[in-house]
């Protein structure tokens, strides 16, 4: 529904008259994220203070049937927090204060536009850490990387946001302000809304507090940096490790394109050879580290001869800043000015990662198409980077590839999607996963859940169902 | 040609939002993203791409130039450069629909008086008793340190003026540019003492530490940093070549500059102007070669956009760090802006990124040291926040 002037007037009364942007120029920003779907710009866009004034405007949106997607840091890779419909776009950003931090019950609570980063900054100063760590830690905050499930380096360890998720306060997209979960650490207590809420990519609500579970800070870590000219030996090497009853902090891969992205960055001597380098981080205590870090190498020595350990904390902080930097520094490996870099996001089991590889790269091969691999191999998860021109018929191969690619991750029992979210770019391919798994119900359900949420259905429209 | 340029850099950009993480005017503005590094980006790339008449000088001026964007974007896009070029873009009138009053007035001022407000003789009171030596080097001071004192009194008033008014005092005084000369009636006494003792301490620095040089007094010209900021570029060069010829026939062959900001000026981008430019440009603070007493006091730095973000070398930090316990609030090569390049144009802005940035501070050490007398300006809530110089000089053996 269009936004006539008495509607307006009701909104900015709702919001809180600063907080409204109506002038063209102010909502132009609004129409990208870091994803390349298209959106558009918004007719309003609110960026309020708290919870009640989002609940007001909740009502009016209700009321008047418009359509509202919500935003914090606009990381999103998958068009989540762009908008498809004339409607307002809610930017969390003002509500960016971290509220309690109690450490003896290892819980953090924080408004959704804390940026990631910022919030790890302040519990190191504590000794502490809040463990889902995705590439875009600097710019993504806790409302965003909840509602995609975000997931990130140090997901081999420690799961994704879902495992880090207490409780939430969230208001419907009726305007009702309600609370899931709490503080505790356990809790038996009916459906678990909480968990329905993180991944939902702001298409039942929004979100506006977050009880998060706190972790010490490792003792130490040593990282082991290992080169190869063979996917099949990195797989082989991380499931040794992972044999021998090792949990690497981390596990990532990269292949010769990503490391000439980051070349410089990395400061390293990289063998010739190389098509292939392998990053794990192994903690301990203090006393036990070097034995366990020596027992690594000799594992990772049965598959390269090229090892390299690091100790020395401002290097690897150096080698780690890099790595999440990857996808954005592949941009200056494009061959032509007018190409994209999109970045893939499936997952499989850490087993058939091998055999996937494979398949994937025998797609890509096929369509001739150029692509770049990293990804937190530790669990499986696979960033398929794709070079593609920014024209229609690029895009058609893209879209092309990436079903390729997903339909590999379906068939050997993997996801579409792993931490991105499935937004606007994916919702096709979260069809053809149910629809593989003969699943199509779980589908309904989603959406008859999201009808008792939002029974106008304004909420981020066009996301998560494909139709 | 310059539009070519900002879709250069707009196309390199993937939105992944990294710069709005460090852009100080992004939280400033209530989150409102035409004032962030990243809405800057897409604003400027929609408005060149469509030539859609809009009003988007507000976001382009708004930007601090501090180049903190370039510092976290992994694929090294320079937002800043993109504001600096979409302001010469509005400033040369090729995008329409975009009037900057204040910056209009600024230029005229400029251009009339070689200083913005008109006040070369009291820019150069502070040093009536000093005597120079005969030198072809010359302390340049930009005129930035005798200016503050008139900058925060304007602002001051200013909070009490709706803007509509103030742009239409600023279009009274491009057309009599005469009237700016009111100002050296205002100014903030405390500040207008503090800056002409820290200039003053400064040419004791130099002289204790055997270093030769002279002053233009009146004859010095503001150097134009702000024609270059605010994207008057044609302006610029005409004008910047003029203070190298004068500074030329004067047979000057060094410069010591004091402050950050007509550093850079000097160092990098006037030679891009200016065919063989050959005067060598000196940091004061480079020249200091004397010993301290050490204090065990616990100290933080303001570290100057303009030359550690901007990627100039100096040695500020290092005389520091030999004669206090500095802690820093960030790694050395980085640091974060103290809001002063909005002062004119944006007053709102650039206190609340100068309010946050000195509790930032505050809270790292007792003492706050600056190094650039904006920062020093804009960050002195209270009487812990010390120039570099009046540091210095109380810790001479």
């Amino acid at each position: 529904m269009n936004i006539n002037n008495d509607i307006l007037n009701e909104i900015r009364q709702a919001a809180g008259e600063n907080n409204v942007l109506q002038n063209l120029e102010e909502k132009i920003p609004y129409k990208n994220d870091a994803s390349y779907m298209p959106g558009r710009i918004p007719e309003l866009v609110i960026i309020p203070e708290n919870s009640d004034q989002i609940s007001r405007v909740l009502k009016l949106c209700t009321k008047y049937k418009i359509d509202v997607t919500v935003r914090s840091g606009g990381t999103s890779l998958t068009g989540s927090s762009v908008t498809n419909y004339n409607g307002i776009i809610i930017n969390t950003m003002k509500m960016d204060k971290i509220l309690e931090l109690n450490i003896a019950s290892r819980y953090v609570v924080c408004q959704p536009g804390v940026r990631l980063d910022n919030l790890n900054e302040y519990l190191n100063k504590y000794g502490f850490f809040y463990p889902p760590d995705p590439a875009s830690s600097k710019a993504s905050t806790v409302g965003g990387t909840i509602s995609t499930n975000a997931g990130g380096l140090r997901a081999v360890r420690y799961g994704a946001t879902k495992e880090w998720v207490l409780g939430t306060e969230f208001v419907t997209a009726t305007g009702e302000i309600i609370r899931t979960g709490e503080y505790t650490l356990k809790r038996s207590a009916g459906y678990d809304l909480t968990a329905l809420i993180i991944g939902s990519e702001g298409t039942l609500g929004v979100l506006t507090e977050a009880i998060l579970k706190i972790e010490p800070l490792p003792e130490k870590y040593g990282r082991i940096l290992s080169f190869y000219n063979d996917i099949y030996d990195v797989g082989s090497a991380l499931s040794a490790v992972k044999n021998a009853g090792i949990t690497p902090l981390i596990a990532e891969f990269m292949d010769l394109k990503t490391i000439n992205s980051i070349r410089d960055k990395l400061n390293i001597k990289i063998p010739d050879y190389t098509q292939f380098m392998l990053m794990v981080d192994i903690d301990s205590t203090e006393a036990s580290l070097k034995g366990k870090i020596e027992n690594v190498e000799k594992i990772i020595k049965n598959y390269t001869k090229d090892v390299l350990t690091i100790m020395d904390q401002k290097t690897m902080d150096e080698i780690y800043k890099a790595r999440k930097g990857a996808y954005s520094a592949l941009l200056n490996q494009r061959e032509k000015k007018n190409e994209i870099v999109i970045i893939g996001d499936v997952i499989v089991p850490a087993s058939e990662l091998p055999a996937t590889l494979k398949e994937i790269k025998n797609a890509v091969d096929k369509m001739k198409i150029n692509v770049s691999l990293f990804g937190h191999i530790g669990d499986g998860n696979i960033h398929a980077n794709i070079f593609a021109e920014n024209t229609k018929t690029g895009l058609e191969k893209v879209e092309k590839l990436q079903m390729e690619i997903a339909m590999a991750a379906i068939r050997h029992k993997g996801c579409v999607s792993a931490e991105h979210g499935i937004g606007t770019e994916k919702n096709k391919l979260l069809y053809e996963e149910y629809k593989e798994r003969n699943s199509l119900y779980s589908l309904e359900l989603m959406k008859r859940i999201k009808a008792v949420f939002d029974p106008e259905n304004i909420m981020n429209r066009g996301k998560i169902f494909y139709d | 040609m310059t539009k070519n340029q900002i879709l250069k850099i707009t196309d390199e950009c993937i939105k992944c939002g990294f710069c709005e993480s460090v852009c100080p005017t992004l939280p400033a503005a209530g989150y409102n993203s035409i004032k962030g590094a990243r809405g800057r980006i897409i604003l400027a790339q929609f408005a060149i791409n469509t030539g859609e008449e809009l009003q988007i000088s507000d976001s382009f001026y708004s930007c601090l130039d501090c180049f903190a964007c370039l510092q976290v974007c992994p694929a090294g896009v320079n937002a800043g450069e993109l504001s600096h070029l979409m302001k010469e873009e509005i400033a040369e009138k090729h995008i329409n629909g975009n009037r900057v009053d204040i910056a209009d007035m600024i230029k005229e001022t400029i251009l009339r008086f070689r200083n913005p407000l008109g006040l070369n003789r009291e820019s150069a009171e502070w040093a009536s008793s000093i005597n120079f030596d005969e030198s072809d080097t010359i302390l340049f001071t930009g005129d930035m340190y005798q200016l503050m004192a008139y900058t925060k009194f304007i602002n001051y008033v200013r909070k009490y003026f709706d803007r509509n008014l103030f742009n239409a005092f600023s279009r009274l005084i491009s057309r009599h540019p005469d009237l700016i000369k009111l100002s050296r009636h205002f100014y903030d006494i405390n500040m207008k003492v503090k800056m002409e003792n820290n200039l003053r301490n400064i040419v004791r620095l130099l002289k204790m530490s055997g270093v030769k040089f002279n002053y233009l007094r009146e004859d010095e010209d503001y150097p134009g940093m702000f024609l270059y900021d605010l994207g008057y570029i044609n302006e610029f060069k005409k004008y910047a070549n003029n203070v190298y010829n004068k500074l030329k026939k004067l047979n000057v062959k060094k410069i010591i500059c004091i402050d950050p900001h007509t550093y850079d000026l000097m160092k990098n981008i006037y030679p891009e102007y200016i065919k063989n430019y050959d005067i060598e440009i000196y940091y004061y603070t480079d020249l200091i070669n004397m010993n301290f007493e050490k204090t065990s006091e616990e100290i933080t730095v303001q570290q100057p956009c303009h030359i550690v973000l901007h990627k100039n070398n100096y040695r500020a930090l290092d005389i520091l760090k030999k004669s206090a316990n500095v802690k820093l609030n960030e790694p050395e090569n980085l640091t974060s802006c103290c809001g002063g390049p909005d002062e004119l144009l944006f007053p709102e802005i650039a206190s609340e990124v100068s309010y946050k940035r000195y509790n930032n501070l505050k809270q790292t050490a007792g003492k706050i040291i600056t190094i650039c007398p904006l920062c020093y300006n804009n960050l002195s809530y209270d009487e812990n926040v010390i120039d570099f110089s009046d540091f210095m000089i109380k810790l001479i053996k």
